[in-house]
């Protein structure tokens, strides 16, 4: 545990060690340590030598890496830059062509957009033979259709859940198994909470960026490739499972049961604390979050479980987030890029390091071993690894987040239209024919 | 000629124009080259930092362009769709709306505030401009935490107080109208502090003996504030009602921290202004040719309100 | 010349006629009761630096912090702000960064817009009208697109991670200019500038010793939103500076927030805050004397 008494509420990454140590048995060290120890069979090599600059926040999962490549490759300059919003610096810097970093974080849709257009370093020649350690639904979003081969090395398993409170769902007589279906179970479920008067799944006023998050999870769940079809050709946002997609959700909304609050404003963390949201779907992501802003006495009664299924047999997660780590195409410093990125997220070492950070690595012996043994102080005793790598191994094969992504989920084609129909104001089949046609008209500028 | 600046006369408003016909134009210029000089900082610092990014902006507008790659010629295609959309109009609404209720508001209030802040009468008035200009200085991050606290829905402190004095939930967030109200709150809150400040300044440059002469002319503190110090601040007002339409036109911050659930549009769209689009069209959409497009219409629409202030002023001066 | 006399009594000051006492009541309660809503959030902001970050979860108004912990000041300045975040800028260097930013960005903006103010206010030359209105039109020109070519020209003349380009683009501010112009034509009258002609004054001589004494209140006024600009700029210091030694305080308190994965360091960012304004507070109070009603009275007796 750190020595130093820094802000009295101890960092989420310390409730981390704390359980992970005693559940592992380590003791875990202070500052940047690991609660998973690295395997001891890790040799030094010092012939290799240069300087990698990388452009993130500060307190950043590639914190963690540095320090375990470090241990291993002593001669190399690792230049972590602090910069306040990187992602508006980044942008300027690869549209001005100057000044870009050797590697940087970014989302699924902007690697689309910036690999189908030769901005990125290639990495077909590092992942190819590596391909069966990574799960393949999140390999894909290093995959560019239109380029042939991978770009940058897949970060961050994204994959999401239902949290909910066991011990209200216990009361409440309610079972969360990992076989339910959203109709008629999940439905019934959040009528009945409805019922008892308390609140389950968030939905913001207006709908906004949780309510395309909510599509996207739902329409990859019936089987949609998203708002394009995987090589961008075509808009798919108006098809089929995308409408399925949205009548779900206005039977979720008409449930009464969804808690309008903005996201992660302190509304909804009263709302936890008050134990009046008793159930929600969220990214893997969140718990750091939630960790972070709800009170003690609200952690440890949490549980995570599979999304139900929209058809049988189909997934039982969706993705929300999660970045991949890069390269630009402009580095001068490629090769050693390339060894950083396969130690990062293809080597125990790596994978460990970012595990303990607290995002899901989606290196697969890494998940197969110490990642089994995870607990943590928001879901309590539950070991959330295995649900994890479970959900991660059913991540539907069939969606993707093109370049269009962005754009079509953004303001001006999906989110400014889709509360309307939730609410019954516009007709759903109608409704997506518009929001498609939107998306007919700028999906051109997305194709190179 | 100029209008003199006497005691009882209104300053000029506007520079008027000057053309002698009695010798060449070119004698002109060489004998005011001084004065040209003098000016040319501003004309010579604006060409080289900012007059060329604006012309890559312009040029911008006419291409379709991710932000990486080769831009591609699109010719008017960004200002068509731009037309045709209708977000935009409803956006355009929306930000119409807030000029006509904001722009008489600020101006009223900031120069009744300042005039107020000024009189040697009221006690305290020093530590009070201060706390007045606080918003100015206050965090942005926290800014939109305390409204969200002061205005949300269930828990919401606004809405505490009315339930407890009888009135009842409004949902500042969650209705358009309501939202409406929170958005032109909080840009009153934050535009006040810097615009009595201005006023302020202005106000020093009144004379006192025009109210002096007003008072042995038998004007009461209202007549005054009429005949006196609404024609002397006449410039500043000029100055206040332009920078204010500029900003109006341009609101973007509130409603974004506000609803940035929704990319700054709130519930029914009915907070989004063109700015929020024309951010979301970029940072989101990554269609920055479209976003700078958006940019000069809106910069049209601000040159138009402008023109249409400063005739409006012309005409009050006659 | 004209002589500026000192301040006038109180009596011969503006508004003197006695506001009945109900009235004056009914005035105090207003300028109170906005008074608490412009400074509630800073407030708020100073309790917040007090309280751990977690404090702005709450949804009932605290009014004093509980707990009250100093530990967000010291995180602050020694940089170790928890075991997983250490910010590599020193507080003290971003506010000396700040500092240099603000007061080079300023200083010259004040006599530059003075000048060509005054220029365009009390000069009459070909071109007077056009020039100005020009003025005013790059006061509506779309900037938010231009931030991509502004790097790319500050790149190419080497100027990432200096100061220059936040200051030189700055010095010439379009309203800046339009304040001056507007103050300068409704408060120095003509007469005193068509004397000092008569005297065979320079332009420049009347600039220096007739306009600058009497524009006293509007430079401040310029002062003090300028330096508050410049102080608290954000997009334009994001691009320019990487450097950690260049970090202004914007940037730093940004940084603070740390990765998206976890919880901004609120309780850290408010007594960020909280210090930063504190130069922008003693710069208000230094201006403040030149907003005193009375300065202007008898300069016009030459």
């Amino acid at each position: 545990m750190a020595k130093k008494n820094f802000n009295k509420s101890m960092s989420r990454r310390s409730f981390l060690k704390m359980a992970g140590a005693s559940a592992a048995g380590l003791a875990a060290t202070s500052g940047l340590g690991s609660a998973f120890a690295a395997p001891a069979s890790q040799e030094v090599d010092e012939s290799l030598t240069g300087t990698l600059v990388f452009w993130g926040h500060g307190d950043h999962p590639l914190d963690y890496i540095r320090v375990e490549f470090l241990k291993k490759y002593p001669n190399v300059t690792l230049d972590w830059q602090q910069i306040a919003d990187h992602a508006a610096q980044f942008k300027t810097a690869m549209a001005a062509g100057t000044g870009a970093p050797d590697l940087y974080w970014m989302e699924a849709t902007d690697v689309a957009l910036y690999g189908g257009q030769g901005a990125l370093l290639e990495t077909t020649d590092i992942i190819e033979p590596i391909k069966d350690t990574l799960i393949p639904g999140k390999l894909n979003e290093a995959y560019v259709a239109s380029m042939g081969g991978y770009f940058g090395m897949p970060g961050d398993l994204s994959v999401s859940g239902i949290f909910y409170r066991a011990d209200i769902m216990e009361e409440l007589g309610i079972e969360i198994t990992d076989s339910l279906m959203y109709e008629p179970d999940f439905l019934a479920i959040l009528s009945q909470i409805a019922e008892a008067g308390k609140k389950a799944v968030l939905y913001p006023a207006g709908g906004g960026f949780v309510a395309t998050a909510q599509w996207s999870w739902f329409d990859a769940q019936f089987g949609g490739s998203g708002p394009t079809t995987c090589d961008n050709a075509e808009v798919t946002i108006g098809d089929e499972a995308s409408i399925n997609a949205v009548n779900l959700m206005k039977k979720i909304y008409e449930t009464g049961a969804t808690l309008e609050a903005d996201f992660w404003t302190p509304e909804y963390w009263a709302a936890i604390n008050d134990s009046q949201l008793v159930l929600d779907l969220c990214p893997a992501w969140a718990r750091g979050f939630w960790e972070s802003n709800i009170n003690d006495d609200v952690k440890g009664v949490w549980r995570v479980a599979p999304f139900p299924r929209a058809i049988p047999g189909g997934p039982n997660t969706g993705v929300w987030g999660g970045a991949t780590l890069v390269s630009p195409a402009t580095t001068q410093n490629a090769d050693l890029a390339k060894i950083f990125m396969q130690f990062a997220f293809a080597s125990m070492e790596g994978a460990t390091a970012a595990g303990n950070w607290g995002i899901i690595p989606p290196y697969i012996p890494y998940l197969e071993g110490p990642f089994q043994e995870l607990t943590t102080a928001l879901f309590g005793e539950q070991k959330i690894g295995p649900i994890w790598l479970d959900m991660a191994q059913n991540l539907s094969l069939d969606y993707c987040r093109t370049a269009a992504y962005g754009a079509a989920t953004g303001a001006d084609v999906l989110e400014s239209s889709i509360d309307a129909m939730i609410k019954g104001e516009v007709d759903i089949d109608s409704g997506m024919q518009d929001v498609a046609d939107k998306l007919d008209e700028i999906l051109p500028d997305y194709q190179v | 000629m100029t209008t003199q600046n006497q005691i009882s006369g209104a300053p000029s408003l506007m520079p008027t124009p000057q053309i002698s016909t009695r010798s060449s134009i070119w004698h002109q210029i060489w004998k005011h080259r001084i004065e040209y000089l003098l000016i040319s900082p501003f004309f010579i610092i604006f060409g080289i930092f900012h007059g060329y990014p604006l012309a890559f902006s312009i040029w911008l507008s006419f291409q379709k362009w991710q932000g990486i790659g080769e831009p591609r010629w699109f010719g008017l295609g960004n200002y068509e769709r731009l037309l045709k959309s209708d977000r935009i109009i409803g956006a355009l609404g929306n930000t119409i709306i807030f000029l006509i209720i904001l722009l008489p508001i600020i101006i009223g209030l900031t120069l009744v505030l300042a005039t107020i802040l000024n009189s040697p009468q009221i006690k305290g008035r020093k530590v009070l401009r201060v706390l007045y200009f606080l918003p100015y200085i206050t965090s942005v991050v926290i800014v939109a935490i305390v409204f969200q606290l002061l205005l949300n829905n269930n828990s919401g402190w606004i809405n505490g107080i009315l339930e407890t004095i009888g009135i009842g939930r409004v949902g500042w967030l969650t209705e358009a109208w309501p939202a409406r109200v929170s958005v032109i709150l909080m840009v009153l809150w934050g535009a006040t502090g810097y615009n009595v400040l201005i006023m302020l300044g202005g106000l020093q440059g009144i004379p006192a003996e025009l109210y002096d002469a007003a008072s042995v002319d038998g004007a009461d503190t209202i007549q005054k504030f009429f005949f006196v110090t609404v024609p002397m601040m006449r410039g500043v007002i000029l100055f206040v009602g332009i920078t204010s339409t500029i900003g109006l036109l341009n609101l973007f911050t509130q409603p974004w921290l506000l609803f940035s659930s929704t990319s700054g549009s709130g519930p029914d769209q009915a907070v989004a202004t063109l700015n929020t689009i024309q951010y979301s069209t970029a940072f989101q959409s990554a269609r920055y040719g479209e976003a700078a497009a958006l940019g000069f219409i809106i910069a049209i629409l601000v040159i138009i309100a402008t023109l249409v202030q400063l005739r409006l002023a012309r005409a009050a001066e006659a | 010349m004209a002589e500026m006399s000192a301040t006038l009594p109180q009596s011969q000051i503006v508004g003197r006629s006695r506001i009945p006492t109900l009235n004056r009541i009914l005035v105090y309660l207003v300028l109170i009761v906005l008074a608490i809503f412009f400074m509630f959030p800073f407030y708020t902001m100073v309790i917040a630096s007090f309280m751990p970050r977690t404090a702005l979860n709450s949804v009932t108004p605290t009014l004093w912090p509980n707990p009250f912990i100093i530990s967000n000041y010291t995180a602050l300045f020694s940089g170790e702000i928890n075991p997983d975040l250490i910010v590599k800028t020193p507080f003290l260097r971003a506010l000396f960064n700040s500092l240099a930013l603000a007061i080079g960005q300023t200083v010259p903006a004040l006599i530059f817009t003075s000048l060509i103010g005054f220029v365009f206010a009390k000069r009459r030359f070909p071109g007077r009208s056009i020039l100005f209105y020009f003025v005013l039109v790059t006061m509506m020109l779309p900037y938010q697109s231009t931030i991509v070519p502004f790097f790319l020209l500050m790149s190419r003349l080497g100027w990432i991670n200096t100061f220059w380009p936040l200051w030189v683009p700055w010095w010439a501010p379009a309203w800046g200019v339009f304040l001056m112009r507007q103050f300068i034509a409704a408060t120095i009258p003509d007469e005193l500038i068509d004397a000092a002609a008569i005297d065979g004054a320079s332009v420049f001589g009347m600039y220096w010793r007739i306009v600058l004494p009497l524009i006293g209140p509007i430079l401040a006024v310029l002062g003090i939103l300028n330096f508050m600009n410049a102080w608290n700029d954000f997009i334009y210091s994001n691009i320019i500076m990487n450097d950690p030694n260049m970090v202004t305080v914007p940037l730093l308190l940004n940084i603070f927030k740390g990765a998206t994965l976890t919880v901004p360091e609120y309780g850290v960012m408010a007594a960020g805050s909280v210090i930063a304004t504190i130069p922008l507070i003693i710069v208000f109070f230094i201006f403040q004397r030149w907003l005193i009603s009375g300065i202007m009275s008898g300069a016009i007796k030459a």
